[in-house]
């Protein structure tokens, strides 16, 4: 028993290891092909309603929450769902994407939409 | 209770009690976590064969998992099997750990592990650890998922060998109700048996996820058996409560 949870141990602090790695700036190469987009939260309104991103393209989106109470990026046709804590931020990469609308929600406020459209 | 949380729960507690499920087929695991998140999980699958020894081989397990942060989901699950002409019974307590390597969609692949250290609730039957690389890729509107896992057997009445298993699955992202889509579940057995194709489990077939409400998440897939291991057909059924906090 001792020797498995050695093992498990192991295992994620390695994993942590690795993840610390994940978060340090990405490299030169991943940053050209990228171009970064904000998309804020606020009194159940996202903003912008529609961001236009270009298509065939990585793009990297900041979903700043600045309301009091948490929110969900969730969009099942970008197949994103990260929680946002109140006045947090995360980042989403999203793409390359197909030219089209890609709509997102609020989980937990599914009258607050949104959408990113790649032309 | 908002009257959608009440028809998820009132849903999830009527499948779970209505849905029986199969022993080669497992749900296929994608490596993203989703942190501050509780989920309430139900798999079951089952098998459906002419042959009486393949017939009705079940599966059900129900778990709880929390999402700890953006790297790390941990969960406990309580399995329960049936093999024909037996009556059901748990089979063991599991308690799995799902890795996030790398954060979603920055680099080609997202990569991730699940660590899962099954314990035998059954007096003769060995405890397992049982470890899974977990790849995912968006390529347009379609999501491509792999598993790739060995199951070593440990402790009392283990066998010398690690059981070897694959899935695939890629959807569609039609919408956030209907994503179809189609899986392969192959189990290879272990490294010093089965390595004929025909006697390893091969299943292919249709799936459809998405949601039935917007808390609740399900998945269900038909197979049929490509080998003659595998049963004429199998059926899979997950579904997902989840809970934020």
């Amino acid at each position: 028993m001792k020797k498995l949870a050695a093992l498990f141990a192991a295992i994620q602090l390695a994993t942590f290891a690795a993840a610390q790695a994940a978060d340090a700036p990405a490299s030169s190469t991943n940053s050209q092909a990228q171009s970064d987009y904000t998309i804020t939260l606020k009194d159940h309104v996202w903003s912008p309603t529609e961001l236009v991103v270009p298509a065939g393209q990585k793009v990297k989106v900041t979903v700043k929450n600045l309301g009091d109470k948490p929110a969900e990026f969730e969009s099942a046709t970008l197949n994103r769902e990260k929680v946002v804590t109140p006045h947090g931020e995360i980042t989403v990469f999203v793409g390359p994407l197909d030219a089209g609308h890609y709509s997102y929600v609020n989980d937990f406020d599914h009258a607050t939409t949104g959408t990113i459209t790649a032309k | 209770m908002s009257r959608y949380t009440a028809l998820s729960a009132a849903a999830f507690a009527a499948l779970i009690f209505t849905v029986r499920p199969a022993l080669a087929i497992d749900e296929i695991y994608s490596p993203i976590a989703e942190p501050g998140e509780i989920s309430l999980e139900y798999n079951g699958n089952n098998t459906f064969d002419h042959h009486h020894d393949k017939n009705n081989i079940a599966e059900q397990q129900t778990e709880i998992e929390w999402g700890v942060n953006n790297y790390w989901v941990t969960s406990i699950t309580g399995s329960y099997e049936k093999n024909p002409d037996e009556s059901w019974k748990t089979d063991a307590v599991e308690w799995e750990n799902r890795f996030q390597f790398l954060p979603q969609g920055e680099y080609w692949l997202d990569v991730g592990m699940l660590a899962t250290y099954v314990h035998a609730v059954q007096k003769d039957d060995p405890d397992a650890l049982e470890l899974k690389l977990l790849l995912q890729k968006d390529t347009g509107r379609f999501t491509h998922m792999l598993n790739v896992g060995i199951e070593q057997e440990i402790g009392r009445h283990s066998g010398p060998a690690p059981d070897r298993n694959f899935a695939w699955s890629t959807r569609y992202r039609w919408n956030e109700y209907v994503q179809p889509g189609f899986e392969i579940q192959s189990d290879f057995g272990t490294a010093s048996a089965n390595d004929r194709f025909q006697n390893q489990e091969h299943y292919i077939g249709p799936a459809v996820y998405g949601h039935l409400l917007p808390n609740l998440k399900y998945e269900a897939a038909y197979y049929v058996g490509i080998s003659d291991a595998a049963s004429n057909s199998a059926a899979r059924v997950k579904l997902e409560y989840e809970i934020h906090f």
